[in-house]
């Protein structure tokens, strides 16, 4: 063949099996902050990369598939929601009693999936994309669908549950 | 970032915690080979679906071939399943609006939606749809037949849903499109399958066309002209003009008008205009009121103005009527903040069409 594979290597896009290896585990972890539970993070997963999976030759063209894929997580879990019109259960966290640091680390994190638990999915998305992802406002809103505002609003919503959550802890 | 002490505080609590939960998750899960298996179980849907849609139009054929033995073959039905109506010419047009634009579409067409970014601060990134592609809303106010997502469709930048699932617009497109201020860039785009794409600035928006038939682009980009009939921006909500004492009769026909706006401080745009046929706006007029009285708030976000015209019944002046409707609160304004209820008849008879995708009224905050 006159093909050169080195530069056939360099400039095509990675497989979809290639991509999910690599960034599989990440998608999953994101998944599991925005649904709240492992199996609905599996399913969102699972939905979201079946998608991508048919379209993989736009998808893994475009400068960002993660971006892509995580949106359809998001979206994923949205539609579900919206199907079933209830949360996925959120999964017990581990006891304390492993030592002062883990107990207050579990704490926080006990406060913060308390306070995901209670928002609605696009709020929580909203909240995950900006202090998980640490996306600025204006790619929330484009991943999202909807106006800068209105993710900042989410957003100053679960601070301020956070801030009630964590108030109420220390007394 | 926040200049708040606390505030910085609570969000390093929600990173840490995030962080946190996130490593709870059990990611030695096979996606890739999970991820294939729902896709081939998605196109064996797929295929089902197409396949029981030509088991029928098979069936049908069995059945006009024996109906139209002997028949004059001009009465046979129309292939309606096979038909792209950009490929024959087009027996009637209708005119469109959105803010300063008007333009002709083949009547018979649906409405949607048309792609839009989200971002602010100036970011051009990637145009998404939120609700279709395809007509959501066929001639007559109903939803589309079960194929309705190829029957081609004006679309307007619209979210359908406050949680949308909003995607990339497919390429090729399931069918012609006519967008009307979609937040596509000027310019021509290949789109596959002989599908071309062509989009122009005019009257302040932008129009975009996508059809394999050249002529069909030109003919509705050449239609683009100013809109008429409506007001195209409103600084405020519409105040109530009154109504000719003697009222008006007959009534033979009535433009609709539909604004809104996205926030407090934006003007009220035109988003969506027609104008009812004098049966219609008859009904309307004479019968489209309940008894009793609405109790309205005022409404930020939409409104829709009726304006009758007709005969003055005392004599033989052209004169016109004005409602001023809050399409949430079903009411017609009466002015002085008293309300007159729309009957469930008199909703359907002006907005047994597109505003059905343009207003929240009636897309409803989920969708």
């Amino acid at each position: 063949m006159d093909v050169e594979p080195d530069r056939v290597a360099v400039t095509a896009p990675p497989s979809f099996d290639d991509w999910v290896a690599a960034r599989g585990a990440s998608l999953l972890r994101f998944a599991y902050v925005v649904t709240g539970s492992q199996h609905a993070a599996e399913d969102a997963a699972q939905d979201a990369l079946a998608r991508a999976c048919e379209r993989w030759d736009r998808v893994g063209r475009t400068a960002d598939p993660d971006s892509y894929v995580r949106r359809m997580v998001v979206n994923a879990h949205i539609s579900r929601w919206r199907r079933t019109r209830r949360e996925a259960p959120v999964e017990v966290l581990p006891g304390a009693g492993e030592g002062a640091d883990h107990a207050a680390r579990v704490s926080t994190a006990d406060a913060v999936l308390a306070v995901c638990r209670d928002l609605p999915p696009r709020q929580r998305a909203a909240v995950v994309l900006r202090f998980y992802e640490d996306l600025d406002y204006p790619e929330i809103a484009s991943l999202l669908g909807c106006s800068e505002v209105t993710v900042r609003s989410h957003v100053h919503r679960a601070l301020a549950a956070l801030r009630s959550r964590l108030s109420e802890e220390d007394r | 970032m926040t200049d708040d002490p606390h505030d910085a505080e609570l969000e390093r609590a929600f990173r840490d915690g995030l962080r946190q939960v996130a490593d709870r998750a059990e990611v030695g899960v096979p996606l890739a080979e999970r991820a294939h298996g729902a896709a081939r179980g998605r196109r064996r849907r797929r295929w089902t679906v197409v396949g029981t849609v030509a088991a029928v139009v098979a069936v049908s054929g069995v059945a006009v071939a024996v109906r139209s033995d002997g028949d004059d073959p001009a009465r046979r039905p129309a292939d309606h399943a096979v038909a792209q109506p950009t490929s024959a010419p087009v027996a009637e047009w209708r005119a469109e609006s959105w803010h300063g634009l008007t333009v002709d579409v083949p009547a018979d067409w649906g409405w949607g939606t048309a792609p839009m970014r989200f971002a602010e601060d100036g970011d051009r990134g990637q145009a998404y749809f939120c609700g279709g592609p395809g007509a959501e809303v066929a001639v007559g106010g109903g939803r589309p037949a079960a194929s309705g997502k190829d029957l081609p469709w004006v679309g307007r930048p619209i979210m359908l849903s406050d949680a949308c699932g909003a995607q990339l617009y497919p390429e090729p497109p399931p069918a012609p499109y006519v967008w009307l201020g979609a937040d596509v860039d000027p310019g021509s785009v290949d789109l596959g399958d002989g599908y071309a794409q062509e989009t122009v600035e005019a009257f302040g928006t932008t129009l975009t066309v996508a059809s394999p038939d050249p002529a069909f682009r030109e003919h509705v980009i050449d239609s683009a002209r100013a809109t008429t009939g409506c007001a195209t921006s409103l600084d405020g909500p519409p105040a109530p003009l009154g109504m000719p004492v003697e009222g008006l009769e007959p009534v033979h026909s009535a433009r609709v008008c539909a604004y809104r706006r996205l926030y407090d401080d934006q003007p009220f745009e035109l988003v969506y205009a027609t104008t009812l046929d004098e049966p219609t706006a008859q009904e309307l007029y004479s019968r489209g009121t309940g008894r009793g009285t609405a109790s309205c708030g005022a409404n930020p976000y939409e409104y829709v103005t009726v304006t009758f015209s007709g005969k003055d019944r005392m004599g033989t002046a052209e004169l016109t009527a004005d409602w001023v409707v809050d399409p949430g609160c079903r009411a017609v304004s009466l002015g002085g903040g008293a309300w007159a209820p729309l009957t469930q008849r008199g909703m359907a008879l002006w907005s047994a069409n597109g505003v059905r995708v343009t207003l929240t009224a009636f897309i409803g905050i989920l969708g």
